[in-house]
């Protein structure tokens, strides 16, 4: 079978460049739209995917299972437990009990050139918690700085919410200071949890945030098992009628989450889905009407003796060709620029995430775009008869 | 002139149905950039009806300064006796407030209890009873007004009884009102959220009041004068419009509604840059038709006008069915973005149709404006040559 | 007075640099009535006359006579609203508009004039049958043959009862036949209507049917009485197939 040479599709896309940068730009538009919600919504997903541990244990209050932030259970709770619960995992000499206050309050970002207002104020999680959190929630880290000390005014705060603030590098963060309730605390620490929710939060000495919170009571504790086994966390909150305790494993917890924003995650997916649609019909139609513009140079390669499938197979090269070049560049600009983006969304704050599955997913829909969007009017072109094509006009 | 503007009419149509293919990819095209538009701009218009103030809005509301969440909220219930007192304040409803989560999403359920005496105070005059009645409310003390959207998102209707945020209550009445934020929670019994939710017997804790003034237009200087008295108290007040104070508890949505906005003019300026194209290169196709008519005696402005009408008539019926497609949607699906205990109901105003629709017009009309000049500026002898 | 009289025709295209002139200070009358053809070789300017006789092209420099219309004076516009009137046009790749069927095609001119639907429909039923196509008028251009594309193109020329009729060498992509049967048309036109044809022409054989030959030559008349006499006499065996 005689092919025609891959510098025919080259130089056709050449014949008009106003005609190539549309065509490859609008492509190109829709890969990035569609890498945005991909990336909105693995970065979503993936935060709330990876955080919590399956050997962990919350208690919390019957009823608030939903939300540990509308939790309150009482002050004696982790001592009861402590006693009361068997398999809780021992480091360092110490039971991994972290007794927590989950709180969302506005604070205020205050820095040398910014001073605080209402305009930078931004809903912040906090979470109240002592030495102990660490053991429990072995993947958070204190990469820089060190733990905040209690009635310091001080706190530590997780590597994307700094990012979310617009704080980035270590001498930038550290010694910045926020606003809480009017009282400025200054940020010690940076802590990192391989991207999970933990890095969204400020954590800050559990007796300061009862303060700031005027509470009595905790949101939960956090206890870490031996081996993942919960009968006795079960058993636990299911006799101690008094404290109206459940228990919920801490990896449970963040799924449930992970389902609650499915409506978001599913309105956002139907947006790019919408958009992909979109583009495919618009370049459907650009395709096809510039192919039939060509009706007659089709009709003359054909009297040439070029068969019908090495032409079908010369037009979706050119019109991928296209394709790759808008889907390309718009992955670039998606890694450099995209994967950067930090969203701060109701209680926490994740990144984008521009991974290679999304990566791959944008440059799929660019090459489905320039396929889809060739062959079938390829195929329409073709199917007349060449003297009627050779005759129109 | 007229006349011949209208005789061609016919022909312009045959234009547009008799190819089909092209014609129905146009069309869809703008269609689909339409109803993401539209739908964008819905949400949009539910931020703006939840948040921004009229002249008319007379309430207030008293929160717990520096909070938002309801979880966070707690004020003691006397302050409402104080706060009543301060001049121009008309009526004090204390309130609190149990969301089933406190983050942004859709779905969320919100129950508002309110003293027994204060529900017709709370629904006031926008709002009305579909099905249920005061008296059937009164009667039980885990009775519900559910509101509408609400009921219809959920599925319930009165004698059901539907459970939520750790709560089961008795759906004794459906409410409508004008307002949206009625439209999506339940009204419960005060003293029936306080004795299920705040654990350790601490009765008497509020989430907020809503303040109810005299004249609206005293709404800032009222709203000092109640922050101020508690001041020094150990729970002092933050006291917002009521839509001002839904727009700082919601930002989170109106920030995701931005961005979201955003990709809708994106995507708009996508399709319809590759539509326009299409229209564009469709119409280069015709040179040699216009060259023809322009032969037959048409005059270049006549063959522009047709090329316009075809362009706009493709742009309305794109629009037309984006539009009418998202506005069908969003008000069966009834949907409300929830946090913080606010909703933002999706609004769902027709205007917007005629307005996304009118957009496409526009579109069409500028996809078509430049074969329209080509077509009468062109010369004729030129017009055979070109293709 | 004759219906066409050029006086000093000329046409110049500027192409880059260079400048073409394929119709050159041309003197020619045509009268009315009369069945004219143009012949010359690619480039002396037949094609470009035919053109500034439809209005769809303007001299650059003379005058142009038609119907007692300076028509190298009119406006754009004007030019249009003459050609509508004045104007059948016939090409030799028919142009008929592709998603329009027959009778929409014919009733195209139509639509530029205060008519009524009633009237339109009868003028374009007595067009189509006045071609013999009548049977066809729902068809659209792709289910026709080129005779009998070219048959409908010729109602939509006559359509509006124009003085003038020019073609294009109407018969130029056409069957032997069929061309045969197109020159009969022309004629019967030409002959029982009273309607003047002006036709390009590069086939010797269609000129039997005309009973004036002109020979262009670089945009210039050469001798155009030789075929004269022979149009004339041709003139009695137009029904007669063309012989090889």
């Amino acid at each position: 079978m005689r092919r025609l040479p891959f510098e025919y599709a080259v130089r056709n896309l050449g014949r008009s460049p106003s005609r190539l940068l549309m065509s490859a730009g609008g492509c190109g538009l829709v890969v990035l739209l569609a890498m945005a919600a991909g990336g909105f919504v693995s970065g979503m997903q993936d935060s709330l995917k990876i955080s919590g541990s399956p050997r962990n244990v919350i208690l919390m209050g019957a009823g608030s299972e939903e939300s540990v932030e509308r939790s309150e259970i009482p002050m004696r709770t982790p001592g009861i437990a402590a006693t009361g619960i068997r398999g809780i995992a021992i480091a360092a000499g110490v039971e991994a009990i972290s007794p927590e206050v989950h709180l969302a309050i506005p604070i205020q970002l205050q820095t040398e050139t910014e001073s605080p207002t209402e305009e930078n104020e931004a809903n912040a999680l906090f979470r109240g918690i002592t030495p102990s959190a660490f053991l429990v929630h072995q993947e958070a880290r204190l990469t820089e700085g060190r733990f905040p000390e209690t009635g310091a005014d001080e706190v530590a705060i997780g590597r994307l919410a700094a990012r979310g603030l617009g704080l980035e590098g270590e001498d930038r963060i550290l010694g910045s200071t926020l606003v809480v309730d009017e009282r400025p605390f200054t940020i010690v620490g940076v802590i990192d949890a391989d991207g999970g929710v933990i890095e969204g939060e400020i954590w800050i000495p559990l007796s300061d945030l009862l303060i700031i919170g005027q509470r009595d009571t905790l949101s939960c504790v956090v206890i870490r098992t031996t081996d993942g086994d919960l009968t006795s966390a079960h058993g636990f909150a299911a006799t101690r009628l008094d404290l109206e305790l459940v228990a919920t494993r801490e990896s449970d917890y963040y799924a449930s989450l992970a389902a609650f924003f499915k409506p978001i995650r599913f309105m956002v997916m139907i947006t790019a889905i919408l958009v992909a649609a979109g583009g495919v019909i618009g370049g459907l139609n650009t395709t096809y009407a510039a192919f039939a513009s060509r009706v007659r140079e089709i009709g003359t390669l054909q009297t040439l003796g070029y068969s019908r499938l090495a032409i079908v197979r010369s037009l979706v090269e050119e019109s991928i060709l296209t394709a790759s070049i808008g889907a390309l560049v718009a992955a670039a600009i998606g890694i450099l620029v995209l994967d950067q983006v930090t969203i701060r969304f109701s209680m926490g704050v994740f990144g984008i995430q521009i991974g290679p599955g999304v990566v791959a997913l944008g440059l799929l829909g660019g090459l489905t775009l320039g396929i889809v969007g060739a062959v079938i009017p390829a195929i329409r072109c073709l199917r007349l008869p060449v003297p009627e094509a050779l005759r129109s006009s | 002139m007229m006349s011949r503007a209208i005789n061609v009419i016919p022909t312009v149509w045959r234009q547009i149905v008799r190819a089909p293919i092209r014609t129905g990819l146009t069309v869809t095209g703008i269609a689909v950039a339409m109803f993401l538009f539209t739908s964008v701009e819905a949400m949009r218009g539910g931020v703006h009806a939840a948040t921004t103030s009229s002249a008319k809005d007379a309430t207030l509301v008293v929160y717990r300064e520096n909070r938002f969440c309801p979880f966070t909220s707690r004020l003691p219930q006397f302050y409402g006796d104080r706060i009543e007192r301060i001049d121009g304040v008309r009526s004090v409803i204390p309130m609190q407030i149990l969301v089933s989560n406190c983050r942004a999403s859709l779905d969320v359920v919100t129950f508002r209890g309110v003293p027994n005496d204060d529900l017709e105070a709370t629904i006031s005059d926008a709002g009305r009873f579909l099905e249920g009645d005061a008296a059937a409310w009164r009667s039980r003390s885990d009775a519900a007004l559910v509101g509408e959207s609400l009921a219809l998102r959920r599925g319930v209707k009165v004698g059901d009884r539907f459970s939520a945020a750790g709560i089961t209550v008795f759906v004794a009445g459906i409410l409508g009102s004008d307002r949206p934020q009625d439209r999506n929670v339940a009204y419960v019994h005060l003293s029936f959220l306080q004795e299920t939710v705040t654990r350790g017997g601490s009765g008497g804790i509020v989430t907020q009041f809503n303040v109810n003034v005299d004249d609206p237009s005293q709404m800032e200087a009222i709203a000092s004068s109640i922050d101020e008295a508690f001041r020094y108290d150990e729970f002092p007040t933050s006291t917002w419009p009521e839509k001002a104070f839904v727009g700082r508890a919601v930002r989170d949505i109106v920030e995701l509604v931005g961005f979201a906005s955003w990709v809708g003019w994106a995507s708009l300026v996508a399709v319809l840059a590759l539509v326009a194209n299409a229209i564009v290169l469709a119409m280069r196709d015709r040179i040699r038709d216009h060259a023809v008519l322009q032969t037959l005696g048409y005059t270049g402005g006549l063959i522009a006008w047709m090329v316009l009408l075809e362009g706009a008539l493709l742009g309305l019926a794109g629009g037309v069915v984006g539009a009418v497609t998202s506005t069908v949607v969003v008000s069966l699906g009834r949907f409300s973005m929830t946090m913080e205990g606010m909703n933002v109901e999706i609004a769902n105003d027709p205007r917007l149709a005629v307005i996304g629709a009118g957009i496409a017009v526009g579109l069409g009309l500028l996809a078509g404006a430049v074969p329209a000049i080509r077509a009468s500026r062109g010369e004729i002898v030129q017009g055979f040559r070109a293709v | 007075m004759s219906l066409i009289e050029c006086r000093d025709l000329t046409r110049t295209y500027t192409r880059g640099s260079e400048k073409i002139t394929p119709l050159d200070g041309l003197h020619l009358d045509i009268e009315r009535g009369g069945f004219v053809a143009l012949m010359g070789p690619s480039g002396s300017g037949k094609t470009t006359l035919l053109n500034l006789l439809a209005g769809i092209d303007r001299p650059t420099r003379g005058s142009l006579l038609i119907d007692g219309r300076p028509v190298h004076t009119l406006s754009r516009n004007a030019l249009a609203e003459w050609r509508s009137e004045a104007v059948g046009y016939v090409f030799q790749l028919y142009n008929l508009v592709p998603v329009l069927t027959a009778y929409e095609n014919v009733e195209l001119p139509l639509l530029l004039h205060s008519l009524s639907r009633k009237e339109r429909h009868q003028k374009v039923a007595a067009a189509l049958d006045l071609v013999g196509i009548a049977d066809r008028s729902d068809h659209y251009p792709r289910q026709l043959s080129g005779g009998q594309e070219q048959r409908v193109a010729i109602a939509r020329a006559i359509v509006t009862d124009p003085t003038l009729i020019l073609a294009d060498e109407p018969t130029g992509d056409l069957d032997r036949e069929s061309a045969t049967n197109i020159m009969d048309l022309l004629k019967r036109l030409n002959t029982e209507l009273g309607r003047t044809i002006v036709m390009v022409t590069h086939d010797p054989k269609t000129t039997v049917w005309c009973d004036t030959v002109l020979h262009l030559e670089k945009g210039k008349l050469a001798d155009s009485n030789a075929d004269d006499s022979s149009g004339t006499e041709s003139h009695n065996q137009t029904m007669t197939e063309i012989s090889s």
